[in-house]
């Protein structure tokens, strides 16, 4: 076990949950010590926010136009022939903002960040990298987790901004070319209510991080090491996340009807 | 005045089996003991129960004669701060410098600047690791890999040292060298210190009192 107490047994079934839970927790207590956290923990905290957020960047604005362009040209297609740009753009924003930009965020960041984030706790369990941690005084939860929280947290928000702002761009672009609607009405329709859309949106992103980060803490937890181990986790952590994030974006919609 | 250490009747049962049994002995503050035993003897386990990173099935443990069979995470935490580890499966941390590996277990205490500089430059020179001190812990060897885990296990200047097999897999020279450091600065510091060893030969490099494991 590598970040909950090896003395512990979390290992029958129904306390799944619970571990990831007790993870989660012990990372959201961790955040109020990084203000004051030394210069090594500080600095854990700029590579965190650098490699769950930044680094991912350029991949996100190609996905994230790619995906404003196809679904302007699907909802363009269907709605545009009947010159009600109007309900054309209620539902582009609808979409893109409320549905398709977090849903992408919350992919992407368990794609990348939540994998990466399973296999480099799995890997510091293997290096007796946490036992080290203990032995020095520190708590690994509050050096390894709490950064990567705050950068699961700062991937989900920012991530989701820069890419709905990409997808509807990409979407304007679309349709202004295809003289379905112009630029500067698009934009003007959409600003219009974007707010609570946005509202709605970055919730979103930020729960399906938050799911994200909880499943990659808790595999990347777990007892047991290999190579073989590892490669089993990264791809156990993509798949619950995913099927943590789809059935919240269920619920999310639901809650919307 | 109680021992630094007692241990009792120290059992460890695992899923597979009972890994430990019967342990006892005591540790006189400036004391050195060796716990020698062979492959699976289970000395590595007991410098782990020593340290709080794994929980005795039976027995107990008393540090200046508290029993800590009821310590949490945290009370363990403060304990681990009177002593000094070196242990095989905790090893450098591989995103950090030797350095920054070194002292850590200062940064952690909230140590100012300038002991810290102090500690630090005594430790990699003592050690005699200052060529290295800006070089990742996968690029060194396992002979430094041994100083650097004592220079961190005893930068804090502990009262208690724990070291796990020191001196295991170097070639001579290394392992006298490690070992004359070892002892010179236990003595000049009048630490008590626990090492495990896997050999006669290895017990005896370091004068101490020895626990045979079975």
């Amino acid at each position: 076990m590598a970040l909950t107490p090896r003395y512990l047994n979390w290992s029958s079934g129904l306390r799944h949950a619970g571990v990831a839970l007790w993870l989660g927790g012990a990372a959201i207590a961790g955040l109020p010590g990084l203000l004051f956290a030394h210069r090594l923990t500080r600095r854990r905290v700029v590579e965190a926010l650098f490699d769950v957020a930044a680094r991912p960047l350029s991949l996100l604005t190609v996905l994230a136009a790619s995906l404003g362009a196809a679904v302007a040209f699907s909802v363009g297609l269907a709605l545009g022939v009947i010159d009600v740009d109007a309900l054309l753009l209620g539902a582009l924003r609808h979409i893109l903002t409320r549905d398709i930009a977090p849903l992408l965020v919350g992919i992407f960041v368990a794609g990348r960040s939540g994998v990466a984030l399973a296999v480099r706790l799995r890997r510091m369990a293997m290096a007796g990298e946490m036992d080290a941690l203990r032995l020095m005084g520190e708590s690994p939860a509050r050096y390894v987790l709490s950064p990567a929280l705050l950068g699961f947290f700062a991937a989900a928000a920012g991530l989701y901004l820069w890419g709905l702002f990409i997808a509807h761009f990409s979407a304007a672009l679309v349709l202004d070319a295809r003289h379905v609607v112009a630029i500067a009405r698009y934009r003007d329709l959409v600003a219009a209510a974007a707010a609570t859309d946005i509202y709605y949106g970055l919730v979103r992103a930020l729960v399906f991080g938050l799911l994200a980060f909880l499943v990659a803490a808790y595999e990347g937890s777990r007892a047991g090491g290999s190579s073989e181990v590892v490669e089993d986790s990264a791809g156990k952590t993509f798949v619950y996340a995913l099927i943590l994030i789809f059935a919240a974006e269920a619920v999310f919609a639901g809650l919307n009807a | 005045m109680s021992a630094l250490l007692e241990v009792a009747d120290l059992a460890f049962v695992s899923a597979k089996a009972r890994e430990l049994d019967s342990i006892s002995f005591t540790l006189e503050r400036g004391q050195s003991l060796c716990l020698e035993g062979g492959s699976g003897s289970g000395k590595s386990l007991l410098l782990r129960l020593l340290c709080g990173l794994e929980r005795p099935s039976e027995g107990r443990i008393l540090y200046d004669g508290v029993d800590v069979r009821g310590y949490g995470e945290g009370a363990w935490r403060k304990l681990r701060r009177q002593m000094g580890v070196a242990l095989d499966g905790a090893g450098l941390i591989s995103h950090l410098t030797l350095s920054e590996n070194i002292a850590y277990p200062l940064l952690a205490r909230g140590e100012g600047d300038e002991a810290l500089s102090a500690a630090l430059e005594f430790s990699l020179a003592y050690f005699d690791l200052y060529p290295w001190r800006a070089a990742m812990p996968p690029e060194l060897p396992s002979g430094l890999v041994r100083r650097a885990l004592l220079a961190r296990a005893t930068i804090t200047n502990p009262p208690l040292l724990l070291c796990d097999t020191p001196f295991e897999g170097l070639h001579d020279e290394a392992r006298d060298d490690i070992a004359r450091a070892l002892s010179r600065y236990v003595t000049a510091r009048g630490l008590s210190l626990i090492y495990t060893a896997r050999s006669d030969a290895e017990a005896a490099l370091v004068p101490s009192a020895i626990v045979r494991l079975p």
